[in-house]
């Protein structure tokens, strides 16, 4: 039997939040198939399993999010969606130059998170169709 | 179809009640760092600079944690002392101590409101 389930990474050093996030993920339909605490792990496993989408948090041990942006290099073949308390335009900027997809603040309600996350793996999972036919 | 979303609520709730659970121990563990954090100034202890570290980076996961499960309250208050601890540990520990020991007290308060509510 052929998995066509889309398959998430989750990024995040507070536990909480990264088995709340996975819940998320999985009530729309991805499979977690991997899970990281800081930013040196998260850059092997998008390197390693090349996820569809990976929700990745900005300020974390050893390398950030940013940082994990530039030396990974996946922005166009991963769906990223950063995580954030912060609000700093600069690091909005810089990421969106790296190819972010999409932006949370970790205070957006998760029914309207959920719809977030839809909504930006939509259209992500559109271009990539559009540019791949 | 129903079953997966009240599998989803029920991952929900578990996941806020065992986040109220770290709040407890967060708070216990935030008070016995406030009592190594303002007992002394003197800079060359260095449990005095591991206790700010320390509660620098409860208060992180604090900040942004207490916000994704809905306490906004308590993630306001964790965001600003996070970044009066910022500024303090970038000062090398010389700027206004007396503002972060109110804002320490404000958000314990906010921590035990936060427990109480649920």
């Amino acid at each position: 039997m052929i998995n066509l389930k889309p398959r998430a990474l989750v990024v995040e050093d507070e536990e909480h939040i990264k088995d709340l996030l996975s819940y998320i993920l999985e009530s729309i339909g991805f499979e977690i198939t991997g899970t990281a605490d800081n930013g040196q792990t998260a850059l092997e496993l998008l390197q390693s399993q090349k996820p569809d989408l990976a929700v990745m948090d900005i300020n974390m041990p050893y390398l950030s999010g940013t940082e994990v942006l530039k030396r990974c290099n996946c922005a166009e073949e991963t769906c990223i969606i950063m995580l954030t308390a912060l609000t700093d335009e600069d690091t909005v900027k810089e990421c969106l130059a790296l190819g972010v997809s999409y932006f949370i603040r970790k205070d957006t309600p998760v029914p309207k998170m959920i719809e977030l996350i839809k909504k930006t793996w939509e259209n992500f999972y559109n271009q990539k169709t559009e540019t791949i036919s | 179809m129903l079953n997966l979303q009240s599998e989803f609520e029920e991952k929900l709730n578990t996941a806020k009640t065992n986040y109220l659970k770290s709040l407890n121990e967060k708070h216990t563990l935030l008070g016995i760092l406030k009592d190594l954090m303002f007992k002394t100034d003197d800079l060359k202890d260095e449990n005095l600079i591991n206790a700010f570290q320390e509660a620098y980076g409860y208060i992180h996961k604090l900040s942004g944690s207490s916000a994704m499960f809905g306490f906004s309250e308590l993630g306001q208050t964790s965001n600003k002392l996070e970044l009066l601890l910022k500024e303090f540990i970038g000062s090398n520990y010389s700027s206004d101590k007396k503002i972060i020991c109110e804002n320490f007290e404000i958000l314990l308060n906010e921590i035990e409101k936060a427990i109480k509510k649920d």
